[in-house]
């Protein structure tokens, strides 16, 4: 492609038609100003599992790589990654769910392997805001940190799920409500998070 | 609480403390929150959220990524230059080549061009028209004239005076010898 072209101007939708003619450069664009967000919004959804994290996002954008035309033009691309990352997320929780299952009719059969899942439930109880999202479903989870997080418009998040913007706002509207009763009830959340600071 | 003072809230929380509020704010958070106390801890909480809101990636990622992307979007002349071929492949195309380039450059006569100009009234423009090389126009006669006799002005024979003066026994004899054809 073209050898003086400012890639750095270009929208992210230009960005994607681009890497769908096979330029690299624009790939590595997309990927910098992504990569990183989507590694902290896995990082967050994933039970704070940084390699795991890592891999999703890996994961992610070798499905770029190899079906780039999933990508419509009348897409926008930043809730269509997002859309994407749900989904992975989604499935990883689905994988989690067969697993604890597994592991608990392992467990009342007297086997245990349960030191891996303590170790995590062990960090993540000293991350004030992982705290409060165990909290939540997976649905009010993503809308959560989607909108906080990412610092995405209810319009984007409504692309990501979608629903009409004013379903996402009493969504939010709920998950705050959920958050704030577990503020003011709950003395855990904040004497761990004293400890954090 | 009403949805529609949902923005306005969100708004308070994102950007202000407890202490920076004004009073029609204060009492807009405290019809929510049960204390400050409570309404600092969703702000850090936020503010949480906020902060790990990007975690770099690593450069092996990158790297890995990056080299897959290039190996499935390589162009056609790179492939066919990457190409694994044998050697005896590669001659055989040269020498079928070059003897293809030769027999192209020497078999071909060249293209005689000759240049023909046609009047055309307020324009002048030259008309190149060019015939095949093999093209032969043979003229040849058809038709010829050849003189015409009448019969009416024939010179008459002089035979009639051959048989003046002969005897009927010669002209038995001439008769039998043309009957006997012998």
């Amino acid at each position: 492609m073209g050898l003086f072209t400012t890639y750095g101007n270009k929208t992210d939708e230009a960005l994607m038609v681009l890497i769908q003619g096979g330029d690299h450069r624009a790939f590595h664009n997309l990927y910098t100003r992504y990569s990183a967000r989507l590694n902290g919004f896995f990082f967050k959804m994933l039970w704070a599992d940084s390699e795991m994290a890592e891999d999703y996002v890996q994961d992610l954008f070798t499905k770029i790589i190899d079906r780039p035309e999933l990508y419509k033009t009348e897409y926008k691309v930043k809730p269509w990654l997002f859309q994407i990352a749900f989904n992975m997320c989604k499935n990883a929780y689905r994988k989690r769910s067969f697993e604890q299952d597994y592991r608990q009719h392992l467990e009342s059969e007297g086997i245990h392997l349960a030191h891996i899942e303590q170790k995590l439930d062990h960090k993540l109880q000293f991350d004030l805001l992982s705290q409060a999202l165990s909290e939540l479903n997976e649905d009010q989870r993503t809308i959560f940190l989607l909108r906080y997080q990412q610092e995405m418009t209810v319009e984007e998040i409504s692309e990501i799920f979608e629903i009409p913007p004013g379903t996402v706002k009493s969504r939010l509207f709920s998950v705050r409500q959920q958050l704030i009763l577990k503020v003011n009830d709950d003395q855990k959340i904040t004497r761990h998070g004293k400890e954090q600071i | 609480m009403e949805k529609n003072k949902f923005e306005e809230l969100d708004q308070i929380i994102c950007s202000k403390n407890y202490t920076e509020l004004n009073k029609s704010e204060k009492s807009l958070v405290d019809e929510v929150f049960s204390n400050e106390r409570a309404f600092e801890r969703y702000r850090e909480l936020i503010g949480h959220a906020v902060s790990v809101q990007t975690r770099p990636v690593s450069k092996q990622s990158t790297v890995k990524l990056m080299s897959r992307f290039k190996a499935k979007n390589r162009s056609v002349v790179y492939s066919l230059l990457s190409m694994k071929v044998p050697a005896m492949a590669n001659v055989a195309f040269l020498i079928i080549f070059f003897a293809g380039f030769w027999w192209y450059t020497v078999q071909k006569e060249p293209i005689i061009e000759s240049p023909k100009v046609v009047y055309l009234p307020g324009k002048v423009d030259t008309v190149f028209s060019q015939l095949p090389s093999d093209t032969v126009y043979i003229e040849r006669i058809v038709k010829q004239q050849v003189p015409v006799y009448v019969a009416s002005q024939r010179p008459e024979s002089p035979a009639h005076e051959v048989t003046r003066g002969s005897t009927l026994a010669d002209q038995e004899d001439l008769t039998d010898f043309l009957v006997s054809s012998l």
